[in-house]
C-alpha cells in the first residue's frame, strides 16, 4: 500500500472550500432572513371590492391607526403594529366587530353589509396557502 | 477535482432552492370581489381568457342569486315559499327547469342522509333569525309547532313545476353555493379556463393547477380560532373543499353560543360533537359541487360515527376532514397524504380514516 504524505499546510484548493462555505453560509442566511421578512404584513382595506386603502403594519405608531371607511354603514379599523380590528360599526348584524382581532398574514374582517373588507396580506412573497375554506 | 464538483453542485442547490421562494409566474393573474347569496365570494383567474372567466362567473353568480334566494321578493323561490303558506292559490308554481334540478338534488342528500340534510328547515330558521339583527332562543313550543312541516320528502317537482306541502319553506342556503361552483366548472369547460381559484363565501373551487403546474394550497380554517389559526393546508387540482362550521354563524345568549347549523330533526343548532366538517371531491365530475356543500351540513349534523359510517358506505365518493370538540382531527386516506396538518401539531390529535 502507497503512503500518503500529509500536509497541514493551506493549499488553493482549501481556501475554495472556505469561499464555498462562506458562500453556503451567506446563502443559507439570505434564505432564512428573506423569508423572514415576507411576514411582514399589510393590511388591505376593500369597499365594494375596490382597494380603498393599504397600510403596511410595520410603519404604523405602537398607539395605533384609525380608519373609518363604508359604504351605507360606517366602519372602524383600528391598526396597530401586531393586529388589526373592527373597533365599531354601524351595520346591524356587528359580525365584524365580534370577529375580534386578526394577525397572520390571509385572514381577513369581513362587514357584508358595509360591503367592507379588511385583509392581512404578507408584503413581499405569498402566504403558504392559496385560499382559505370555512 | 472531485471537491471543485462537490462545490458546485452544493452552491447550485443552494441558488435553486433560494431562487424558488416566493417565486409567482401570476403575471396574468385577474381577480374579482363579488357580493352576493348573502356572502362575499372572491375569484382569481389566470391566463388569456382571465377577464372573460371573471365576467361570466359574476353574471351567473348573480343570476343564480336572484333564481334562488328566498330573500328576493321576485323570485321563484319566493314564489314557491308563498304559494306553500296561501290557501288562496294552488301550491303548484312554475319554477323552471333549472330549480327542479336543484330541489331534486336537495331532495336525493335529504334522503341518502337520513334527513340531516334538509331544506325545508326555513321555517324554523326563521324562528332564529340567525341573519336578523336580532337573532333569539325561540320558546320549545315554537318549534314543536313548526317541527312537522321540516320534512324535504314532501317537496314535488316535474317539468319545471314545483310544489311543498301546506306551510313549507325552502331555503337553499345549504346547496346553492355548491350549485354555484358547478356552473361556475360548467361555464369555464366552455370558455377554456385552465386555471382558476374561487373563494364563494369559503367554499372553494380549485380549478385546474397553478400556472406553474403546481397544486392549489388550499387551507383549512381552525374552528377554535377561525380568523388566525388554519387546521391543515390541502395541496389538491380540479377540486371542491368546502367546509361546514359552527363558528361561521351565530350569536350568544345567556353564555350559550348557538349557531346557525340546525339539527332539522330537533330544531336547535346540531350538537353533534364536530365542530367543522370539510368535504373535498373532483371538481371534474358535474353536481360535486352540489354534494359536497350539501354533505358538509348533512355530515355536521349527523357527527363522527355516522359520518364516518356513511363515508365507508362508498355511496358517495368524496373525501373529508373532521374536527371534534375533544380536539382531534380525522383524515381519510385519500387525502391524508396530501393535507400538511403540522400548524395544529400538538394542538390536535390528528388520525388517518381508512375505508
Amino acid at each position: 500500500m502507497k503512503n500518503k504524505e500529509l500536509t497541514l499546510r493551506p493549499r488553493g484548493w482549501d481556501a475554495i472550500v472556505v469561499a464555498a462555505v462562506l458562500l453556503a453560509a451567506l446563502l443559507t442566511g439570505a434564505c432564512i432572513f428573506g423569508k423572514a421578512s415576507d411576514k411582514s404584513l399589510d393590511c388591505v382595506i376593500s369597499v365594494d371590492g375596490k382597494e380603498y386603502t393599504r397600510v403596511a403594519l410595520a410603519d404604523v405608531p405602537e398607539s395605533g391607526e384609525t380608519i373609518t371607511v363604508g359604504h351605507g354603514y360606517s366602519v372602524t379599523i383600528e391598526i396597530t403594529p401586531d393586529a388589526v380590528w373592527v373597533a365599531s360599526a354601524t351595520c346591524p348584524d356587528q359580525y365584524c366587530v365580534r370577529t375580534g382581532k386578526i394577525s397572520t398574514a390571509g385572514r381577513s374582517i369581513v362587514c357584508l353589509p358595509s360591503r367592507v373588507v379588511v385583509e392581512l396580506e404578507a408584503s413581499e412573497g405569498q402566504t403558504d396557502f392559496d385560499i382559505v375554506s370555512g | 477535482m472531485k471537491r471543485l464538483i462537490a462545490i458546485t453542485i452544493i452552491t447550485a442547490l443552494l441558488l435553486t432552492g433560494c431562487g424558488s421562494v416566493g417565486e409567482s409566474s401570476a403575471s396574468d393573474e385577474k381577480e374579482t370581489t363579488i357580493y352576493s347569496m348573502d356572502t362575499v365570494m372572491n375569484i382569481k383567474a389566470y391566463g388569456s381568457g382571465a377577464s372573460a372567466a371573471l365576467a361570466a362567473a359574476s353574471d351567473e353568480i348573480n343570476r343564480l342569486d336572484k333564481l334562488l334566494s328566498r330573500q328576493d321578493e321576485n323570485s321563484p323561490i319566493t314564489a314557491l315559499n308563498r304559494a306553500a303558506s296561501d290557501d288562496s292559490v294552488p301550491n303548484s308554481v312554475d319554477v323552471g327547469d333549472e330549480i327542479c334540478l336543484v330541489l331534486d338534488e336537495a331532495r336525493e342528500y335529504n334522503s341518502a342522509t337520513g334527513g340531516a340534510f334538509d331544506v325545508t328547515v326555513a321555517p324554523i330558521m326563521d324562528l332564529w333569525d340567525f341573519t336578523g339583527d336580532d337573532p333569539r332562543v325561540p320558546a320549545q313550543s315554537e318549534i314543536d309547532a313548526l317541527l312537522p312541516r321540516v320534512d324535504a320528502s314532501k317537496i314535488e317537482c316535474s317539468d319545471g313545476m314545483a310544489s311543498l306541502g301546506d306551510g313549507q319553506a325552502v331555503d337553499l342556503g345549504g346547496i346553492a353555493k355548491g350549485y354555484a361552483s358547478d356552473r361556475l366548472a360548467a361555464i369555464w369547460d366552455e370558455l377554456d379556463i385552465k386555471s382558476a381559484i374561487a373563494s364563494l363565501g369559503g367554499n372553494v373551487y380549485a380549478r385546474g393547477t397553478k400556472t406553474d403546474g403546481s397544486l392549489w394550497r388550499v387551507a383549512v380554517k381552525d374552528p377554535e380560532d377561525p380568523d388566525n389559526s388554519v387546521i391543515g393546508i390541502l395541496s389538491c387540482a380540479d377540486s371542491y373543499v368546502i367546509t361546514s362550521g359552527g363558528y361561521q354563524r351565530y350569536f350568544e345568549q345567556d353564555g350559550v353560543r348557538y349557531h346557525h347549523i340546525l339539527d332539522p330533526k330537533t330544531g336547535y343548532s346540531a350538537e353533534s360533537g364536530l365542530t367543522s366538517v370539510t368535504i373535498i371531491a373532483s371538481s371534474t365530475v358535474d353536481g360535486n359541487g352540489a354534494m359536497c356543500d350539501a354533505l358538509s351540513t348533512a355530515l355536521f349534523v349527523m357527527g363522527e360515527d355516522k359520518a364516518v359510517d356513511f363515508w365507508r358506505s362508498g355511496k358517495y365518493d368524496f373525501d373529508m376532514i373532521l374536527v371534534t370538540d375533544d380536539g382531534r382531527i380525522l383524515v381519510t386516506d385519500g387525502i391524508s397524504g396530501n393535507f400538511d396538518t403540522s400548524e395544529a401539531q400538538g394542538k390536535y390529535e390528528v388520525s388517518t380514516l381508512e375505508k
